[in-house]
Formats: C-alpha cells, sequence, structure tokens
C-alpha cells in the first residue's frame, strides 16, 4: 500500500522529472538561438573551407568567454533540402551561398561575405531584402594609391572598362584625382577587337590601373594586356594576387583569412550591440604585393611590399 | 619429325654452328628488325612531333595575330616557320577554313579540300599535313573565380572557341634520307653482327667440336682396330676429362688386346704350326700332283711316241717277215732280212733306253770311280761314231786342250754313255756343218778344277723356251722333231742322270736354227796327276802345215801336234797352202804337209789337182785325212811313196803312227790300220763262266775267247764254287739262278774262302731289275749284267778290271756283226732247239700255274732269247715276265709262239749268214 505522503512524493517526484525533461527539450533551442551563427557555404569549395576556418578561430578571439558565439556550419545544399535551424546570424560565404539564401529567406540577419561587388549588386537587384555584405573587390583607392606611391613621377593613369561600366567612370576619374592621376579610360565594346583597345590604353598611359570589369578583362584580353604592358614597358596596378603573379608589377588583394578577420569583426560587434550587420564594405584587411621580376623588368625602383604597404595605408588615411 | 631426323644427319661441327648461330641469327634479325622499326616508327613520329611542334608553336605565335587580325605579324610568325628545314608549306586558315596567309608551296586544290573536309570531320590529314587548332587561352585574374560565376558563363564559349587553324605540310626528304641511313646502318649492323657472330660461333664452336672430332677420330680409329689411335689431350675440363678417359680406354683396350693376342698367339701356336705344316704338305702335295700331272701327260706323250718308235720298225719287221715267210729269191730274203734286223735293232735300242732310264730313276745303277784316260775315252767315242757323221757328210771334230790330265778317275762307262748319247744327238740333229767334241781343263768360282765336255754342233737348234725341260724325261723340244728325227726322249733324261751320278752338271747353250752346245762339268777327280805330256820322238820340231777348211780341224790338229813339240802352221785355203809351200820352199820347207779333206774336196778330180799342184812345188811326205772309211787316192797317188791317208777323225796314235811310217813302208790303209790295232782286250784273262744254260754259257766263251780270255765253265752253283776254289781266275760271271746252289749263295762261299782276296764276281741276270736279285746278296758281288748279255757292256766292265777302259758302243744288246758271223756252230744249232724247250716249259709250267716254276723257266728263256742278238727277240724277251701268269691263256700262248717263231727266224738268220 502506498501511503498518501508517498503518493505526495511520488507525485511531486514525477513532476519534477516531467519539469526536467521539458526544459531539457526547450534548452537547447533557447540556447541554440541566442549567440549561434550559422555559416552557410559549400563546403566543397577549398576557400570556403578556409575562410571557415579562420573564422572559427577569430570569432571568439576578441569576445569574453561568456559572450562567445556558437558557430555551425551547414552546406547551402542541405539548406534547400530542411528547414533552416534556428540561429541569431546567418553568414553566407560565396555566391552560391548567397544566392541560396535569397531564394529561401529565413528570419535571421544575413552577413554575405566573400560575394563580388557587381554580383551582390545583381542580386539585391532581384531580392526582396536588402543583405549586409562584405566584397570581395577592393576599393579603386587602393590601386591609385599603390600606383601614386609606386610611380610618384606618373600622372597618366588608364583604365580598360566594358561598356557597361561606363556609369563608374566619374567615380573612378574622382578617384584618380586624388591622387594626382589623370585617369584615361578606355572602352572595350562588345564584340570589337581588344587589341586596339589595349594598344590605345597602353599607347597613351604611364600606368595602368585596373578593377575588375568582366568585359574589359576576359581572359583573352587581359593575357595580351599583360603582354603588350610588358614589352611596352608600362606597369599595371592589379586588383588580385592572381593579377599579380600574371604580370602586374603591383597589386592589392585580401586573402580568405583577411575575409574572415574582417566578418569576424562585424560578428563581434553583433554581439556586443545586438544590433545585426548591415550594409555592404570592401574588405577591411587587405595585402599589397609586389611581382619583383617584372618591377626589374620595368625598371622600377620598387620599395619592400611591407614599405609600399605602410606608405598607401599612410596615404589612404588609414591606421597602420 | 623429319625434320629431326634431317638434323641428326648433321655432324656435330654442323650441329654446334647450328645451335649458336641460329638463336645469335634469330635475336639479332629480330632486335635488328625491332630496332630498324622502332627507329623507323621514331623517325616517322619525330616527324609527326616536330610537324606538330611547328604547327602548335605556329598556333601560339599567331593566336595574337589571329586574334588582332594582324595579317603582316602573321606573316612574320609564318616565315619563321617556313624556314624550318622540314616545312614545305605553312598556312593559316581562320575559323571558316579559309587561308588567311601561307608560305611555301601549297596544297593543290583537292589537297585543300581533303585537309578541310578531314579538319571538318575530326579525322586524319592527307599525309604529311598537319593542323593545329588556334584557340584563345584561358587567363583567369581573380583570386576567387568561382566567385564569378559570370565570367564563365558569359564569355566562356566565347572567349575558349577556335580562332582558326595552324596547317603545316612537312617534307619528308629528311625522314627518307634517315630512314635510308637507319637502313644502310641496320643492314650493316645486321651483316656485321650475324657475321661477327657466326666468326665467334665458329671460334667458340671449334673449341667444342675440335675436341669432340679428336675423339670421335680416336673412337673411329679404335674401332677400325687401330688400339694404338690416341686422342692429343690437349682440352681442360669435361673435355679434357674425357680425351684422358678415352686414352685410358683405349690404352686398356690395347692391353687386353696385347693379352689376348698374346694368349691367342700361344693358344694356337702349336695349331698354327700344324696348319703351316699342312699348307706345306699340302703345297708339297700340289707340286707332287703337278708333277705327277706332268708326268702323266709325258708319260702319255711318251706312250704315243713309244708306240709310234716301236709299232714302225714292227711293223717292218712283221711286214718282211710276211714276205719272208711267202717265200722269193734269196737275194730279196737277205735284204728282207737286213731290214727286219734293222728294225729289230731300232726297237731294242728304243727299249734300252727305258731300260736304263727305268734303272737310273730306280737308283739301280751305281758310280764306278777308276783311273782311266780321257782322251782315250773321247777318241773311242769319235772312233765309234764317226762313221754315223760321215754318213750324214758331217765333220766330227775331237778337240782337245793341252791341259787335260792324263787320267781321271770316275767311271767311264757311264761318261762315255753320256757323251755318246751327246754327239749321237748332235749328229742326228746336224744336217750340215760340224760337231765338235771339246775337252777343257776349267776352275769353277770355288777354285775348284773342273773338266768340261763340250759337244757343239751346227744343227736345228733348240727354242729358248723349250730349253728348260729339254732334259726331263720323255722330252723332246716339239712332237715335230719325233716325227723327224725319231726317238724315245729319253737320251738327255739318262744323259742328265748319269752326270748327276757323276756329281757333275749338264748345261746348254742353243739358238734355234744355228746350233747347240751341250757341255758337262765333271768333278776334276785325279786332276793332280800332270796334264798330257807326250814326247815328240823323231818329229820333234820338225816343220808340219795343215790345210783344212774347218778351223776345228785344224784347232784339233794342230794341238796334238804341238803337244808333240811340232812347229805348226796352218791354213784353211788351198791357195794359200800352195803359196805358204812355195815361199817355204826358199826358207826350209815343211817336213810333212797333212791334208785334211772336206766332203766337197774328197772328189777325185779335186784330189787329184790338189796332188798335182802340191808335188809342183812340195815333194816331202804327205799325209791325207779323208772322211771315206774306205777312200783310195786317185791314179798317180797310189804309187806315190810320199802320201799315205787316214780316215777323219784321226785318232793320235794313228796320227802319230802315221807320222812315225816312213816313207816307203807300207801305206797305212784306214781299215787295215784298225783292225792291226785293235788289241785283245782280255788278253790272258782268266775267266769262271757259271751258267746252267749250255747256249749261253756257250755264248760267252765265244765273247770272251774272242778278246783274249781263257774261260772255264761250271753247270752249277757247287761246281762254280769248286772251281773258284781252286782259284787262278781272274773274275767269275756267275749266273743267278744255278742248280744246286744258287748264284747268290755260291758268291757268298766264294768270298768267304777268299776274303779280300776273292776275285771279282759279277752277276748275270734277266731281270730288268737285277737289283732285286741281289737283295741280301750285294755284297757278295761286285757288278752285274742283264742278260741277254751286251758283249761291248761285258767286255768294257771287264777291261776296267784289267785297268784297260774300252768304251762300250751305244749298247743295243745285240753282237756285233762280226761277231755274229763268228758264233759257232753249235749255237747256231742249239739255239732253236733251245728255245723251243724252254718255250714249251713255260707253257707247261703256265698250265700248272707253279709260279716258281714259271719264274725260273722265264728267266731261262729270257737268258737265252737274245743271245742270238736278234732284236725282235731281245724286245720280246723283256715281256717274259712273271705277268704271264695273269695274262689271259690265249694271249699267252700267242706270245710264246710268237717267241718261237721270232727264235726260228733268228735261227735261220745265223745259219743263213753262215
Amino acid at each position: 500500500m502506498i501511503s498518501s505522503q508517498q503518493a505526495k512524493q511520488r507525485l511531486c517526484v514525477g513532476r519534477a522529472c516531467w519539469c526536467l525533461l521539458v526544459y531539457l527539450c526547450l534548452y537547447p533551442s533557447f540556447a541554440w538561438s541566442a549567440n549561434t551563427v550559422l555559416v552557410v557555404l559549400d563546403t566543397g569549395n577549398r576557400i570556403h573551407q578556409s575562410v571557415l576556418r579562420h573564422f572559427r578561430e577569430l570569432a571568439n578571439a576578441s569576445l569574453a568567454p561568456e559572450s562567445a558565439v556558437e558557430i555551425r556550419s551547414l552546406d547551402f545544399n542541405q539548406h534547400k533540402a530542411e528547414e533552416t535551424p534556428e540561429a541569431g546570424l546567418i553568414i553566407t560565404i560565396g555566391v552560391r551561398a548567397a544566392a541560396e539564401l535569397q531564394n529561401h529567406p529565413v528570419d535571421v540577419p544575413v552577413l554575405n561575405v566573400l560575394i563580388p561587388q557587381d554580383a551582390y549588386r545583381q542580386m539585391i537587384s532581384a531580392a526582396r531584402r536588402e543583405t549586409a555584405a562584405v566584397f570581395l573587390d577592393q576599393p579603386i583607392e587602393r590601386q591609385f594609391a599603390v600606383a601614386h606611391t609606386l610611380l610618384p613621377t606618373v600622372h597618366e593613369a588608364g583604365m580598360l572598362l566594358g561598356s557597361e561600366s561606363s556609369a563608374d567612370i566619374a567615380s573612378f576619374a574622382r578617384a584618380a584625382g586624388r591622387f594626382s592621376l589623370d585617369l584615361d579610360v578606355v572602352t572595350l565594346d562588345r564584340g570589337a577587337s581588344p587589341a586596339s583597345a589595349i594598344q590605345k590604353l597602353l599607347t597613351s598611359n604611364q600606368v595602368i590601373v585596373s578593377t575588375f570589369d568582366r568585359e574589359a578583362y576576359q581572359p583573352a584580353t587581359a593575357k595580351w594586356l599583360m603582354y603588350l604592358a610588358l614589352r611596352q614597358q608600362r606597369p599595371i596596378i592589379g586588383f588580385s594576387y592572381a593579377l599579380l603573379e600574371a604580370g602586374a608589377a603591383a597589386s592589392v588583394f585580401s586573402t580568405p583569412e583577411d575575409i574572415a578577420r574582417h566578418t569576424a569583426d562585424i560578428v563581434a560587434d553583433w554581439v556586443h550591440t545586438g544590433i545585426a550587420p548591415t550594409g555592404t564594405a570592401f574588405p577591411r584587411y587587405y595585402n599589397i604585393g609586389i611581382n619583383a621580376r617584372i618591377a626589374d623588368k620595368l625598371g622600377l625602383d620598387a620599395p619592400s611590399e611591407k614599405v609600399l604597404e605602410q606608405r598607401v595605408r599612410t596615404l589612404l588615411g588609414e591606421t597602420p | 619429325m623429319k625434320s629431326t631426323g634431317f638434323f641428326r644427319s648433321f655432324g656435330i661441327r654442323a650441329r654446334v654452328m647450328i645451335l649458336a648461330v641460329l638463336p645469335i641469327a634469330i635475336v639479332t634479325t629480330l632486335l635488328t628488325y625491332n630496332f630498324t622499326a622502332s627507329r623507323l616508327h621514331d623517325v616517322e613520329l619525330g616527324l609527326t612531333e616536330r610537324a606538330m611542334l611547328i604547327a602548335r608553336n605556329l598556333a601560339l605565335g599567331s593566336e595574337f595575330a589571329l586574334v588582332s587580325r594582324n595579317v603582316p605579324l602573321m606573316g612574320n610568325v609564318l616565315q619563321h616557320v617556313a624556314n624550318e628545314p622540314e616545312v614545305q608549306w605553312a598556312g593559316i586558315w581562320d575559323r571558316e577554313q579559309r587561308v588567311m596567309i601561307s608560305r611555301g608551296a601549297g596544297p593543290d586544290r583537292a589537297k585543300t579540300n581533303e585537309i578541310v573536309s578531314a579538319i571538318e570531320a575530326n579525322r586524319g590529314l592527307p599525309p604529311d599535313c598537319y593542323y593545329v587548332p588556334i584557340r584563345i587561352s584561358d587567363l583567369d585574374l581573380t583570386d576567387f573565380s568561382e566567385e564569378y560565376p559570370s565570367q564563365h558563363m558569359n564569355g566562356s564559349s566565347d572567349l575558349t572557341k577556335v580562332l582558326g587553324f595552324a596547317v603545316v605540310e612537312v617534307g619528308r626528304e629528311k625522314a627518307n634520307a634517315q630512314r635510308v641511313e637507319i637502313l644502310s646502318s641496320s643492314v650493316l649492323i645486321t651483316v656485321v653482327g650475324l657475321f661477327g657472330s657466326a666468326l665467334l660461333a665458329l671460334l667458340i664452336g671449334n673449341t667444342i667440336t675440335e675436341p669432340i672430332i679428336r675423339v670421335l677420330k680416336a673412337v673411329r680409329e679404335l674401332r677400325g682396330g687401330n688400339l694404338a689411335a690416341r686422342v692429343t689431350a690437349r682440352s681442360g675440363g669435361e673435355m679434357g676429362d674425357l680425351e684422358q678417359g678415352l686414352n685410358q680406354m683405349a690404352e686398356s683396350l690395347q692391353d687386353a688386346q696385347q693379352d689376348l693376342e698374346t694368349r691367342v698367339e700361344e693358344a694356337t701356336g702349336a695349331l698354327r704350326d700344324t696348319v703351316v705344316e699342312l699348307e706345306l704338305r699340302n703345297l708339297e702335295l700340289d707340286q707332287a700332283r703337278q708333277l705327277a700331272l706332268r708326268a702323266g701327260r709325258a708319260r702319255t706323250e711318251f706312250l704315243a711316241r713309244m708306240s709310234h718308235e716301236i709299232r714302225t720298225p714292227l711293223n717292218a719287221v712283221v711286214g718282211f717277215a710276211k714276205l719272208l715267210e711267202a717265200g722269193g729269191r734269196p737275194e730279196s730274203n737277205e735284204e728282207h732280212v737286213r731290214t727286219i734286223q734293222r728294225a729289230a735293232g731300232q726297237l731294242l735300242h728304243v727299249i734300252n733306253d727305258i731300260l736304263q732310264f727305268i734303272r737310273l730313276d730306280a737308283g739301280a745303277d751305281r758310280i764306278e770311280s777308276l783311273p782311266f784316260s780321257l782322251v782315250d775315252l773321247l777318241e773311242d767315242v769319235v772312233a765309234m761314231l764317226g762313221p754315223m757323221a760321215q754318213e750324214k757328210r758331217l765333220d766330227l771334230v775331237l778337240l782337245q786342250h793341252n791341259d787335260l790330265p792324263q787320267t781321271l778317275h770316275g767311271d767311264p762307262d757311264r761318261l762315255s754313255q753320256a757323251i755318246v748319247n751327246l754327239v749321237n744327238n748332235a749328229i742326228k740333229f746336224t744336217q750340215k756343218g760340224h760337231v765338235l767334241l771339246e775337252a777343257s781343263r776349267l776352275t769353277d768360282e770355288s777354285g775348284s778344277d773342273q773338266i768340261e765336255i763340250a759337244i757343239a754342233d751346227t744343227g736345228i737348234g733348240i727354242d729358248e723356251a723349250e730349253q728348260t725341260n729339254i732334259f726331263d724325261a720323255f722330252s723332246q723340244s716339239d712332237s715335230s722333231i719325233t716325227r723327224r728325227f725319231g726317238g724315245t726322249g729319253l737320251g738327255l733324261a739318262i744323259t742328265k742322270r748319269l752326270c748327276e751320278l757323276m756329281d757333275g752338271d749338264i748345261k746348254l747353250q742353243s739358238t734355234k736354227g744355228k746350233g747347240s752346245r751341250f757341255s758337262i762339268y765333271l768333278p776334276c777327280r785325279g786332276c793332280s796327276a800332270p796334264a798330257l805330256i807326250e814326247s815328240g820322238g823323231a818329229f820333234a820340231a820338225q816343220k808340219i802345215l795343215v790345210y783344212d777348211v774347218n778351223p776345228f780341224m785344224r784347232r784339233s790338229l794342230r794341238n796334238v801336234l804341238a803337244l808333240w813339240d811340232m812347229r805348226v802352221f796352218n791354213t784353211g785355203r788351198w791357195e794359200q797352202v800352195l803359196q805358204m809351200v812355195t815361199d817355204a820352199n826358199e826358207h826350209g820347207s815343211f817336213d810333212i804337209l797333212i791334208l785334211g779333206l772336206s766332203y766337197a774336196e774328197q772328189k777325185e778330180v779335186v784330189i787329184g789337182r790338189y796332188l798335182s799342184e802340191l808335188r809342183r812345188r812340195y815333194a816331202g811326205r804327205l799325209i791325207l785325212l779323208t772322211g771315206s772309211e774306205n777312200w783310195m787316192p786317185p791314179g798317180s797317188g797310189r804309187s806315190d811313196k810320199r802320201l799315205s791317208w787316214a780316215t777323219k777323225p784321226v785318232r793320235r796314235s794313228t796320227l802319230r803312227r802315221l807320222l812315225d811310217t816312213s816313207p816307203g813302208e807300207k801305206k797305212p790303209d784306214g781299215t787295215s790300220t784298225e783292225k792291226a790295232l785293235r788289241p785283245q782286250r782280255l788278253l790272258d784273262m782268266q775267266v769262271l763262266v757259271a751258267e746252267d744254260n749250255d747256249l749261253n754259257r756257250q755264248l760267252l766263251r765265244f765273247l770272251l775267247e774272242e778278246e783274249g780270255a781263257t774261260v772255264d765253265e761250271a753247270v752249277s752253283g757247287a761246281v762254280a764254287v769248286d772251281a773258284a776254289i781252286r782259284g787262278g781266275y781272274d773274275v767269275i760271271l756267275m749266273d743267278l739262278h744255278l742248280p744246286e746252289i744258287d748264284g747268290a749263295e755260291a758268291a757268298r762261299q766264294i768270298r768267304r774262302h777268299f776274303g779280300v782276296e776273292a776275285p771279282p764276281i759279277f752277276a748275270l741276270t734277266a731281270d730288268v731289275f737285277g737289283q732285286s736279285h741281289l737283295a741280301g746278296a750285294e755284297a757278295s758281288f761286285d757288278d752285274w749284267l742283264l742278260k741277254p748279255v751286251d758283249p761291248e757292256l761285258l767286255i768294257g766292265r771287264l777291261s776296267i778290271l784289267r785297268g784297260k777302259h774300252v768304251p762300250s758302243a751305244p749298247s743295243r744288246n745285240a753282237i756285233p756283226a762280226k761277231l755274229r758271223k763268228k758264233l759257232p756252230t753249235v749255237l747256231h744249232d742249239n739255239y732253236l732247239t733251245e728255245v723251243e724247250r724252254l718255250v714249251d716249259q713255260v707253257r707247261s709250267n703256265l698250265l700248272n700255274e707253279d709260279a716258281t716254276a714259271v719264274s725260273q723257266s722265264l728267266h731261262d728263256l729270257k737268258g737265252i732269247v737274245g743271245m742270238c742278238g736278234d732284236e725282235k727277240l731281245l724286245v720280246l724277251a723283256q715281256r717274259l715276265t712273271i705277268d704271264l701268269l695273269d695274262t689271259d691263256s690265249a694271249d699267252a700262248e700267242a706270245f710264246l709262239n710268237e717267241v718261237k717263231h721270232a727264235a726260228r727266224l733268228a735261227s735261220m738268220d745265223l745259219k743263213g749268214r753262215e
């Protein structure tokens, strides 16, 4: 026979177990959604993995332990198949993940990193809402600053642009002017021979400043630009490490670690402020490289990369 | 399987060569093929790669020019490409396969179309044409290219599309030159490799095969029986072991073989000796068989010849006997009888030859050793056969050299018989010319003295092929000679046997058609005696001229005259005789001239002329020597006191007597001289004749007394013994068949009585094999004589006892005609009666089949039947043997009648002569 007291005790224990069970069931969802960052990426992409790895290393570095965020990753393909888990912030790495989140929107702030500026623009123009983004591209000022720093006596800078970039020419010219450079923009028309445009560009300019333009910098065009520029002793200031390797005298570029670091800064701000990131930005962190071989062939008196970077940052007004 | 057999037929050298060369050749060929093919492929590949590289470079080099549509730039690039030696043509086509620019001799339109279609169909181009699409190559300028999908989506297809084509056509000259070089070098390498490998294989193969071949050679030699064969061990290793092993094996084999041979030699030595002995026996038997066959053939020939020799005179005898039986004129009958006698004499001669040969062959004749005068013997022979030569008008010359000894020791009778046979033959076989009997003394190679007695003639000669068997019995040089000259063919055989019996020899030199020379060589027994030395006496140193056309005759006379110390001149030309005589008259004329007249000169006219011519120049003594026995000088010659004559050949004694005869003495007639000189050869000899047959006894008495002997008779053995013991007999003739005591026993008793002083005792027997009857009694007799007794032989033997040799005439066992005329009448009267009595006795004994009595009566008959000298009876007597017992009775009867008939005829003949 069970006594009433014993029955009460038994009832209390049952209630306690039930409550614990509910807590346990509810606690993860609560805890997960509070400071949880979901990184959506192409897990098969080596660069994405690199960005993720660096992000994991850097995200909590500037946070107090109690503010630490939980970083979870999800392949963008899985995001399609299942319901997106609860998270405080979703970071997409790459264009495809960003496009996936745009196609399947969630009620969670989204930060797109490692995405070209023009791709982001195209995506935003077609999307229902705007997301925060960190671009792949470097701001053009950085190239002009490098050009000016490396070739302080040069004042004629040229740019090869496609017809679709004509809207940016004014801003580019202004930016060049800040560094005492006269910008000569040569537009490459669709279907026209790039050779003549390149010849024109190289003939009338002492330094070529490049920016990513899908019309102007087709692989064949870029190759011959590099070839002819070298033959005509015209230094090119590039916008990527690949361009530096291809023959640019100097180039400005960001690495996956730079991107991860910039992202970690944004996440830290979100944790500290509780305000979801907004707006777009060029990579905060960047590098300046010099192709010593090309520089030597061109007869440039190039400083070391570190010195050049300091001078550029100084020129740009950035804190070293 | 065929191939295996085919290869099996190869030698080891070939196999090794195939083994060594074939794999190398195959490997070399395959390697060379592979190497060549690989190199050719490399050349082709190189050409292709080179062309593709050029095209690729052209594509790369012209990419910018094509992008920029910079045709001059294309031209520059193309010119660089076209300068490549392999490139024949290079061009750049746009993406629509239109030639934008080209260099070199481009392909024709058809080929261009083919290239275009090949490019469109993405298949292979025509040979030596290569193309590379000119594409725009990618250059990624972004660091995160995957984040720029629009870059690939929008521009990738256009940017990587084909701008055009770089086409190159290469020439194959260089490649072909390389191919030729490769093929040449490959062929050269192959040939050198094959040759080198073959040479190496040959050298290595030789090191393998040579020792094997050496071993094989040695094995073949060993297999062939040459166990001394060895391998020259020069190899090492296994072959060296094999060579050494083979040599050791061969050595072992040789040792074993030698050991085996030694054993076999020992085992078969005796057998071989036996076989050798048997072979020798067989050889001897074969020789004997050959001899027997030859003898058989000779005997057959002889029988045929004898048949002829016997039947011919027998036919004459029978024929003339029938004529006599038929009767006729007395003159004709006498002639028939003489013919029958001649024929019977021929028969007797034949039979005597046979008998003597048989005696010689049986060794029945013995040789005496008596001193005798060879000169006398030769002169007797010449004197005896001179008439025979005269009949044939032949010169019979006796040439005696003066170194001959005065006496010799030997058997004069046998020697005389041998010489007579040869001279007789020489005369017989010579038709013209001369017969020379030459005696000389010579020294043989051993230094011993010999006497050579040569009989040379100018007769028919003997063929060289026939000379080898001329001395064989029953042989004459050929059958034609037998037919032409007759004869038994035993004469030379008998002569040779006689010479051999006298320890001499006989040789023949003859030339067919020119003549023969038989030389008897005798040991010169008694040659220590001085040579002939005779004093010349009164005519010593006289000057004498000898003329004879026959040079041998001149030499003969000169030798004799020189022996007598005469000064001899001789010539064979009559004119020279006259000249020499004329010349001599001025310086001293010849004392004596001897003219030997040839048969041609013996004509009366010639001799008359000779005498006339000679006497005009020479008045001295003249001696004529003629060939005719009864010759008389013609006309005036008979009254010539200084002329004397004699018959050629003249004895020395006769010649000396002629020389001694003073002029005016009685002219020595040849015949009368011979008669006067004939001595009684048994003068004063005391002879005892023991003979039971009266006729035989009387005949012996007559013969002996004719020679001056004194004869006593004994009719039985006992009487003979008594008479002999009384003594005084110089010789006893003892018949073997005597009554009371037979002859042998009587002789033994006489010898027992006298001992060594016993007189010579001669056995008389009618048996041809007289010695058989002397068996056991040889020591009792000094000699034996065959009945019927040959008078000359009897006198000759007895005269030897007197130390005076008288040569015996050719033995005919016939009583000479001159003696037959003088036979006592009693012999004539009793002869026939006795023969008939004995024939009847034989017949009676035959009927009684009493062999002993038949033998005794036959012996008596044989002893008496030939005593009258009748030739036919002598022949018949030889058939009186014990064989009559085995003869058919009718034949025996006929034979005995024949004997009786012959005896009757003989008796008539004897009576007729009286």
